[in-house]
């Protein structure tokens, strides 16, 4: 039953989702190309040290903070383009015609879209630390010898992000669900998930909030500039400390367990909604 | 033996207000073809929601091979076909995907069988189901009812909407699926040519409820006591001129 569900999906809504896992990583594509074009958008690399990679690497840590903001209302949106259209124009019906348990279909659509959204979420973190250490590393100036230490850590708080980030989005995703089960026209649903992603971003925010644990940021500036001055595009003050490093998206078990427990109640909500729902007409 | 048992099945929509299917009650034994006829909000599309189990009674209880219509309960599915009148197979596959996602779902499908249906039915297989004509989705549609020889068949209206060519072909091959192998089958057409083809007996629905009902012949004998009625489109409109409001 996988399978076929996969493969349906795949016929029906991959521009969807590839849509989707493109629109996540536009920030780190963007910002490969400015370097790879403009060499004032170039970091200056000048010495082979941990320091370096350590004023530089952490820049692509920005990507959690889009992704709990703005993206997540593409997690909605997506959520909603992916559920609402067999609602809007009923071939949920057609799936009912075959002997598979409503429940067991809905879960298995709802878990594939939310295994792809955790997905997606992971490569978008942990891809522009490690692409840009790449490309650090393709620039020659730097050494995996000399900066791997800096590498790892930035990359341990990479996957501590993406921990946090995956499973609010998670919870974005199957609340985004139950609208678009709730209300079978999309646009309504998609204007609905904007104000639920909202509100929830409003009311839950500071119980979801991963930053709290980070130091103070004593005398750490970063300008960005670009245009005609000769300059590098960004100016950092000074390197974080891998204490920072390490503070970093420190992982609290209870807001991260309950966005899965919400994410699997509202999975479950809408099961019980699919096995209920009629052909009305 | 009886393929489909329903007793004082009921139907309300709007808290009450409208009764849609009002305590209907039939059988109808294996290997029979019951046709259904009505005007149009006679509650027919209504009786074969409840009997697929795509809507839920409001009171009353179906049974379709013994088993009670349920929601819950997709099993019903391995030995009954549904044909709707309602266009609702999913607009971004075509019919070929249709059909290999319905064969990966369905225990019991036929994959010899398919082929002769596709063959038949001469549906284009590689175009999306959206941009299939209303014959076309509904040849599609009679293929994936008919894929896994279900026992028993319900067809809500197929034929309605075709030009009378298109309908006469397909009646013609709805037939030799349907006669050659004594299925039950629960048919509803507003075409009375269609009905006196298809039907061994004949249920007439006005307002939800069923007015008259039996073997074809029988319902033609019942209605023409001061008239000689010569077809079921006469029986149909004495049956429901007669009922008292």
């Amino acid at each position: 039953m996988i399978r076929a569900i996969l493969s349906k999906e795949w016929q029906e809504q991959r521009s969807k989702y590839i849509g989707y896992w493109a629109t996540l990583n536009i920030p780190f594509l963007v910002i490969a190309i400015a370097v790879a074009i403009s060499s004032v958008a170039r970091m200056p690399f000048a010495d082979l040290s941990n320091k370096n990679i350590l004023k530089h690497l952490p820049l692509a840590l920005a990507e959690p903070a889009l992704l709990v903001t703005v993206f997540l209302l593409m997690t909605g949106y997506f959520a909603v383009a992916t559920c609402s259209p067999e609602n809007e124009d009923r071939s949920l019906f057609f799936i009912f015609e075959l002997p598979v348990s409503r429940i067991r279909y809905t879960i298995t659509k709802l878990l594939i879209g939310g295994i792809f959204v955790v997905a997606a979420v992971w490569f978008a973190t942990l891809l522009p630390p490690s692409g840009g250490y790449g490309m650090m590393l393709a620039s020659g100036k730097v050494t995996w010898a000399g900066s791997s230490a800096a590498f790892w850590a930035v990359m341990a708080a990479a996957v501590r992000l993406a921990t946090w980030c995956s499973l609010i989005s998670l919870g974005i995703f199957a609340c985004s669900a139950l609208v678009a089960a709730l209300i079978p026209r999309w646009w309504l649903a998609a204007l609905a998930s904007i104000a639920a992603t909202i509100g929830l971003f409003v009311s839950t925010g500071s119980f979801f909030d991963f930053s709290t644990d980070m130091p103070e940021q004593n005398n750490l500036s970063v300008n960005v500039s670009w245009g005609s001055n000769p300059g590098p595009w960004v100016n950092i003050s000074r390197a974080l400390e891998l204490k920072e490093i390490n503070s970093l998206g420190h992982l609290h078990w209870q807001p991260l367990l309950s966005a899965v427990a919400f994410s699997a109640l509202l999975m479950a909500a809408i099961a019980w909604i699919y096995q209920r729902k009629e052909l009305d007409r | 033996m009886n393929a489909i048992e329903v007793r004082e099945l009921t139907r309300v929509f709007r808290r009450g207000k409208v009764r849609a299917v009002d305590a209907v009650s039939f059988e109808v034994p294996q290997g029979t073809v019951l046709g259904i006829i009505g005007a149009n909000g006679a509650g027919k599309s209504t009786l074969f929601r409840l009997l697929t189990g795509h809507i839920r009674a409001t009171s009353g209880t179906a049974v379709v091979l013994g088993h009670p219509v349920s929601q819950s309960d997709p099993s019903r599915w391995v030995r009954t076909g549904y044909v709707s009148q309602s266009r609702y197979l999913p607009g971004g596959m075509t019919g070929a995907e249709c059909l290999q996602f319905a064969r990966a779902l369905r225990r019991g499908w036929d994959d010899q069988k398919v082929v002769q249906l596709v063959e038949r039915l001469a549906f284009p297989q590689h175009v999306r189901i959206r941009e299939l004509s209303r014959g076309h989705h509904v040849r599609l549609q009679i293929a994936l009812a008919l894929a896994h020889n279900p026992e028993v068949i319900f067809l809500d209206e197929p034929t309605a909407g075709l030009d009378p060519a298109a309908r006469r072909e397909l009646m013609g091959i709805l037939i030799d699926e349907i006669g050659l192998r004594g299925r039950t089958v629960l048919f509803a057409s507003h075409t009375m040519e269609d009905m006196e083809r298809m039907a061994d007996s004949v249920a007439i629905m006005d307002a939800g409820r069923i007015v008259s009902m039996g073997p074809l012949d029988s319902l033609k004998k019942d209605a023409g006591a001061d008239v000689k009625p010569a077809s079921l489109e006469q029986v149909f409109f004495q049956t429901v001129e007669r009922r008292p409001e």
